[in-house]
C-alpha cells in the first residue's frame, strides 16, 4: 500500500511528456557494461522463468493482449508509414522474405531466392498453397501486384519507394516464380524485399488511379495470408484478430491477438497489472520501482533489449559555422562529453556508449572500433591546436575573435534529451565551449535539420534490415534541392571520399564476410572522423506476463516486432489459459 | 424574440468564418504539413522518401498551394455539406468525428431502426465519448456545487461555509493529471473497484441494454471525477456569491419582514432571482460537451475528441483539426445564444434586441 502510493506520486509528475508522438518505438532507452561486452539475455531469468515447461510441446489456445498507443492509421502495408500501423497489419500480412533471430533473411512467401552469376537479377521462388484468408491463392501476381501498386506515383507510398530504387523490372517468370532485376548489382536491394504483399483480388485498382487504391475500404477491412486475421476493428478501443487456421506455416499456437488502444505511460502499466494488458514496456524509473515488487515480479517475465538505435549529436560541417568543419573540434566534442556518466545518471544504467553507427550487437559493427573515452584534457588540446584557444580572463574560448557558441537543435517532444542536453552543456562549458539548448516542436525540427539549417542537433537513427549507411553518410546525400531540401538524411554534411568509396563498394559486395570487412573500415573512419557524436544505445524493458512460452530475446532484440517467427511460436500451457 | 434568434443565428456565420480563418492561418503557420511528418527517423533509412515524389504528393491533396487558396477549397467542400476527408486516415472526417453516424439514414432501414443505428454509432464515436464523458462530469459538479453554494450562502461565515470552501479550494489546486494517476493507482490498481481503461468493458456487446449503461458508468466514474472536481469551487463559490447579493437585496428583506421563514425566503426570492447569473455560468460551462480534455482522455484511454485533436495536430491532419475547431466554436455560440434566450425567458425584464 504505501509503496503504491508513493508510486502514484513519483509517476504522476513523469507522466505529462509520456504521450507517444516521437518516432522512435516507445519505453526508455541497459546496462553499463563496455560496448563489446553487453549481453542480451533476460535481466532477470530467476524472475523470468516460470519451471515445469520447458520440456512440454507447444499447446493452442489463449490470448496475447498488448497495447497500442494510438489507433493504427490503415491496416494497408502499401501506404502505411507509421510504426503502429505496422503493430497491427504485420500479423495479416506476410512478408516476401523477412529478418530472423540472427538478423539474416529467412524467406516468407517466398520459399527460396537466388542471383544470377553477375548479381543483376534475383528470382524468387514463392511458396505454393499459400491461401489468401478469403480461400483464393496467392500466387507471383499478387507480388506484382504489390510492387506495382506500391511504385504507382499516384499512390501514396512514397516512403517505400526510395527502396526499390534499385530495381529496373520485376517480371513474373510462371505462377509461383518472380524475377527481379536490378539496375546494377545491389547488396542492399534484398532487404527492401521485407515488402508485404497485398492481395490483388481485393483491389479493383487501374494504374494511376491513386484514389481507388488510396481510399479502398480494404484497407479498413483487409484480407492477408498472415498468421492472423482481422475479427474486428473497434476505434479508439481494440483491434481483435483470430489466429488464421489456414495459415501456411501451420497456425499459430495463440488462439487471439487483442490489440487494445492505450496511450504510453501509467495507464498502460497499471492495465498491466490488474491483468487487462499481457505486455508492458517499462521505463527505467518504472523498472527501478518494480524490480523490488515481489507481486509484480511474480508473474513476469522480464526482458531487456537493444532498441537498434542510437542517438547522436550531429554536427553541421557544411561551411556555415566556423566550429565543425574542422576535424579536431568534432573529436574534441565528443571527448569532451561524459557519455557513461550519462548513461549512469540519467538512463539508469539502461544503455552503452556507442562508438559508430553500426549496431554493436550486428555483423556490421567492428568490435575493435571503441567509444573515445571521457578525457576534457584531451578535448582541450584539440581544441587549442585547431586555434580555439581560451583568451586570458574569459572562460569561452575564441578564435579570430569570434566566441566558440553554438546552438544545439533538440525535439521539445522528448524530455530526455534535454536532460542530456543540460548535463552536456555543463561539461562542454568545463572545456570553454558554450552551447546554448533550442527546443523545437517535431516537425519544426525536421523542417530545420532537414534543410541543413542548425549548427548541432540532437536526434535519434534507427537501422534498417540492411546496414548500408549511405543515406546518412554518403557525401552525395548531403545535396541540397532547390527546393532547400536535403535529398538524403545526410544532415551533417559529412564528406569523405574514402567513405564513399568503401559504401560503394560495399553496396556491390555479396558475400557476406568480404562485406563484413568494408563495414569495418567505414566503422573506422567515420569513428576518427566524428562526423557526429555518438551518443548511446539504449535498451528497452519489457514485462510479458510469465504464462506465455518461448518468449524470446536474440541478437535482433525483443523477438515480437524486429524478427520473424517470434510471436508465432508463442503458446500458453493449457492449464494458464484464461477462458 | 425569434427575429432576435434568426438574427442572432445569422451573425453566427460571420464569427464562424473568422474563426475558421484565424485557425486555419495559425496551423498553416505551424511548419511542416500532413506529409512531411511521415518522415521518422527511428524508422530507418529505408524510410526516406523521394523529394520530387513528395512534391507530387503534395500537389495531389492541393498542399502546394498558397493558404488562402487551401482555404477557400475547404470552405466549397464545406458549403457542399461536408467536412471533407482526414489526411491521414483517408477517410471521411464526419467518418472520424461522428463515426458516420449520419449514413444510418441512408442505409434504407425503417425510421426507428435507423435512429436507434444513428444514436448507437454516435455514442461510439469520438464526438458520443467526449459528450457522454462531460455529461456525466457537468452532472456531477453541477449535482454537488449547487447545493454546496446554496448551503454555504445560507449559512454564510458558518462552519459549512468555511471547511466547504476551504475543501473546494484544496480540491481546485490539485492538478487533473496527478489525481488521475493516483486515482488509477488507488481505486483502479490497488482495490480494483473501478475500471480505468476505455468506455466499455470485453463483451460489451453482448451485454443488455440495463447492463451496457451500468458498465459505461463504472468506466466514466473516474474520468468524470477528475474532470469535475476541478470546476466544483469554481461553481460553488459562484452560486454562493450570487444567491448572498440576492440575499442582500430590498426584497428579501421585505420578504423576511413579512414572516416568511428563512427556507422559504431563500428558495422563493433568493434563489429565484439567482437564476439569472446562473444560466449565464451554465451557457458558459456547456461548450465543455463538446470539447474533449487532452489529458484525461490521454490517461483514462477515453476515445474522445480530445485525443482525436492532438494526434490531429501533431499529423497535421487539417481537415480534422478544422472540423473540430469549428464544432468547438459552433458548441460556444449556440450556448451563449441558448443562456441569452433562457436568461429572457427567466426574466420578463430582460429584452433581447
Amino acid at each position: 500500500m504505501g509503496a503504491r502510493w508513493r508510486r502514484g506520486l513519483a509517476w504522476g509528475t513523469a507522466l505529462l511528456l509520456a504521450g507517444g508522438l516521437y518516432g522512435c518505438s516507445g519505453g526508455q532507452p541497459k546496462r553499463t557494461a563496455p560496448a563489446a561486452a553487453l549481453s542480451v539475455t533476460p535481466l532477470n531469468r530467476t524472475v523470468a522463468f516460470l519451471p515445469g515447461y520447458e520440456h512440454r510441446p507447444p499447446e493452442n489456445g489463449g490470448t496475447f493482449t498488448m497495447a497500442l498507443p494510438v489507433d493504427p492509421v490503415t491496416l494497408n502495408p502499401i501506404l502505411a508509414s507509421d510504426r503502429v500501423s505496422y503493430m497491427a497489419y504485420k500479423w495479416i500480412f506476410d512478408p516476401l522474405i523477412d529478418m530472423d533471430a540472427d538478423m539474416k533473411p529467412v524467406g516468407v512467401l517466398a520459399q527460396s531466392w537466388e542471383n544470377s552469376p553477375d548479381n543483376r537479377t534475383t528470382t524468387f521462388h514463392l511458396r505454393k498453397g499459400v491461401l489468401w484468408q478469403d480461400g483464393k491463392p496467392f500466387t507471383a501476381d499478387d507480388v506484382l501486384f504489390s510492387y506495382h501498386a506500391a511504385m504507382d506515383p499516384a499512390v501514396d507510398a512514397l516512403q517505400l519507394r526510395p527502396a526499390f530504387d534499385q530495381v529496373a523490372k520485376v517480371e513474373k517468370v510462371d505462377d509461383y516464380t518472380v524475377r527481379v532485376t536490378w539496375k546494377e548489382p545491389y547488396a542492399p536491394g534484398l532487404a527492401a524485399w521485407v515488402f508485404y504483399i497485398i492481395p490483388e483480388h481485393l483491389y479493383g485498382y487501374a494504374r494511376g488511379k491513386g484514389a481507388s487504391f488510396n481510399q479502398n475500404p480494404a484497407n479498413q477491412a483487409p484480407v492477408g495470408t498472415g498468421p492472423f486475421r482481422l475479427e474486428e476493428w473497434k476505434r479508439g478501443d481494440r483491434l481483435v484478430l483470430t489466429a488464421n487456421d489456414h495459415y501456411w506455416r501451420g497456425r499459430p499456437h495463440l488462439d487471439r491477438l487483442i490489440l487494445k488502444i492505450i496511450p504510453k505511460g501509467q495507464t498502460q502499466l497499471a492495465a498491466y497489472e490488474t491483468g487487462q494488458l499481457d505486455m508492458a514496456a517499462l521505463s527505467a524509473e518504472q523498472w527501478d520501482e518494480l524490480r523490488t515488487d515481489s507481486a509484480f515480479a511474480a508473474g513476469a517475465s522480464i526482458f531487456e533489449y537493444y532498441a537498434r538505435q542510437f542517438f547522436y549529436l550531429g554536427w553541421n560541417m557544411d561551411g556555415s559555422n566556423p566550429f565543425f568543419a574542422d576535424r579536431r573540434v568534432r573529436q574534441a566534442m565528443t571527448y569532451a562529453l561524459d557519455r557513461q556518466g550519462v548513461v549512469e545518471s540519467i538512463l539508469g544504467g539502461h544503455g552503452a556508449v556507442a562508438a559508430g553507427p553500426f549496431y554493436p550487437m550486428s555483423w556490421s559493427s567492428d568490435p575493435q572500433v571503441k567509444p573515445y573515452p571521457y578525457d576534457p584534457a584531451k578535448a582541450s588540446a584539440l581544441l587549442d591546436e585547431a586555434g580555439w584557444k581560451l583568451p586570458p580572463g574569459k572562460t569561452i574560448r575564441e578564435k579570430e575573435g569570434k566566441p566558440f557558441s553554438f546552438e544545439c537543435l533538440v525535439p521539445a517532444e522528448v524530455d530526455m534529451f534535454s536532460r542530456w542536453l543540460e548535463v552536456f552543456q555543463q561539461e562542454l562549458k568545463r572545456v570553454g565551449v558554450d552551447m546554448r539548448i533550442r527546443k523545437a516542436e517535431w516537425s519544426v525540427f525536421l523542417d530545420r535539420t532537414h534543410r541543413h539549417q542548425f549548427q548541432a542537433y540532437l536526434s535519434g537513427w534507427g537501422l534498417g534490415d540492411d546496414p548500408d549507411p549511405y543515406s546518412l553518410l554518403d557525401s552525395s546525400q548531403a545535396r541540397l534541392l532547390p527546393s532547400g531540401l536535403a535529398v538524403g538524411q545526410n544532415d551533417c554534411s559529412y564528406a569523405n571520399p574514402e567513405v564513399d568509396r568503401l559504401i560503394a563498394e560495399e553496396e556491390r559486395t555479396f558475400d557476406l564476410q568480404a562485406r563484413q570487412t568494408l563495414f569495418w573500415k567505414i566503422e573506422r573512419l567515420v569513428a576518427e572522423d566524428q562526423p557526429m557524436t555518438f551518443l548511446f544505445w539504449p535498451t528497452q524493458m519489457v514485462a510479458v506476463k510469465n504464462r506465455f512460452q518461448d518468449v524470446r530475446v536474440s541478437r535482433a532484440g525483443y523477438g515480437m516486432f524486429t524478427w520473424y517467427p517470434s510471436l508465432l511460436d508463442w503458446w500458453v500451457p493449457k492449464e494458464l489459459q484464461k477462458p | 424574440m425569434l427575429a432576435y434568434t434568426v438574427r442572432r443565428l445569422l451573425l453566427m456565420v460571420p464569427t464562424l468564418l473568422l474563426i475558421t480563418v484565424v485557425v486555419f492561418a495559425v496551423v498553416k503557420l505551424a511548419p511542416g504539413n500532413p506529409f512531411s511528418v511521415l518522415q521518422v527517423p527511428g524508422e530507418g533509412p529505408s524510410r526516406q522518401m523521394n523529394p520530387e515524389d513528395y512534391q507530387a504528393m503534395l500537389h495531389r491533396y492541393g498542399l502546394d498551394r498558397p493558404w488562402p487558396v487551401q482555404y477557400w477549397r475547404w470552405l466549397r467542400t464545406l458549403a457542399s455539406g461536408s467536412l471533407g476527408e482526414s489526411f491521414s486516415q483517408r477517410r471521411p472526417v464526419s467518418d472520424v468525428l461522428f463515426g458516420g453516424a449520419e449514413r444510418a439514414f441512408s442505409a434504407g432501414l425503417p425510421p426507428a431502426a435507423a435512429a436507434s443505428a444513428f444514436l448507437r454509432r454516435l455514442a461510439e464515436s469520438p464526438f458520443g465519448a467526449t459528450v457522454q464523458l462531460n455529461l456525466l462530469a457537468l452532472l456531477f459538479m453541477a449535482g454537488v456545487a449547487f447545493p454546496v453554494g446554496l448551503r454555504a450562502a445560507a449559512r454564510r461565515g458558518g462552519a459549512f461555509d468555511r471547511v466547504s470552501s476551504l475543501l473546494l479550494y484544496g480540491l481546485y489546486s490539485l492538478p487533473n493529471f496527478w489525481v488521475a494517476v493516483l486515482l488509477i493507482v488507488l481505486v483502479g490498481v490497488h482495490w480494483r473497484l473501478l475500471p480505468f481503461i476505455g468506455m466499455h468493458s470485453d463483451g460489451f456487446g453482448a451485454m443488455g441494454p440495463l447492463a451496457q449503461a451500468w458498465d459505461f458508468l463504472r468506466h466514466a466514474t473516474l474520468p468524470a471525477l477528475c474532470l469535475s472536481y476541478g470546476g466544483l469551487a469554481f461553481v460553488a463559490r459562484f452560486t454562493r456569491g450570487t444567491v448572498l447579493e440576492a440575499l442582500h437585496q430590498d426584497y428579501v428583506r421585505t420578504a423576511r419582514a413579512k414572516g416568511l421563514t428563512e427556507r422559504a425566503v431563500l428558495r422563493r426570492h433568493a434563489v429565484r432571482n439567482a437564476l439569472i447569473p446562473l444560466l449565464t455560468l451554465a451557457g458558459l460551462l456547456l461548450p465543455s460537451l463538446v470539447s474533449g480534455s487532452v489529458i484525461i482522455e490521454e490517461i483514462f484511454a477515453w476515445p474522445g475528441l480530445g485525443r482525436l485533436f492532438v494526434q490531429a495536430i501533431y499529423a497535421r491532419d487539417y481537415p480534422v483539426i478544422l472540423a473540430e475547431s469549428v464544432l468547438g466554436a459552433v458548441a460556444v455560440l449556440l450556448s451563449t445564444l441558448a443562456a441569452d434566450l433562457a436568461c429572457a425567458a427567466a426574466d420578463p425584464r430582460v429584452r433581447l434586441t
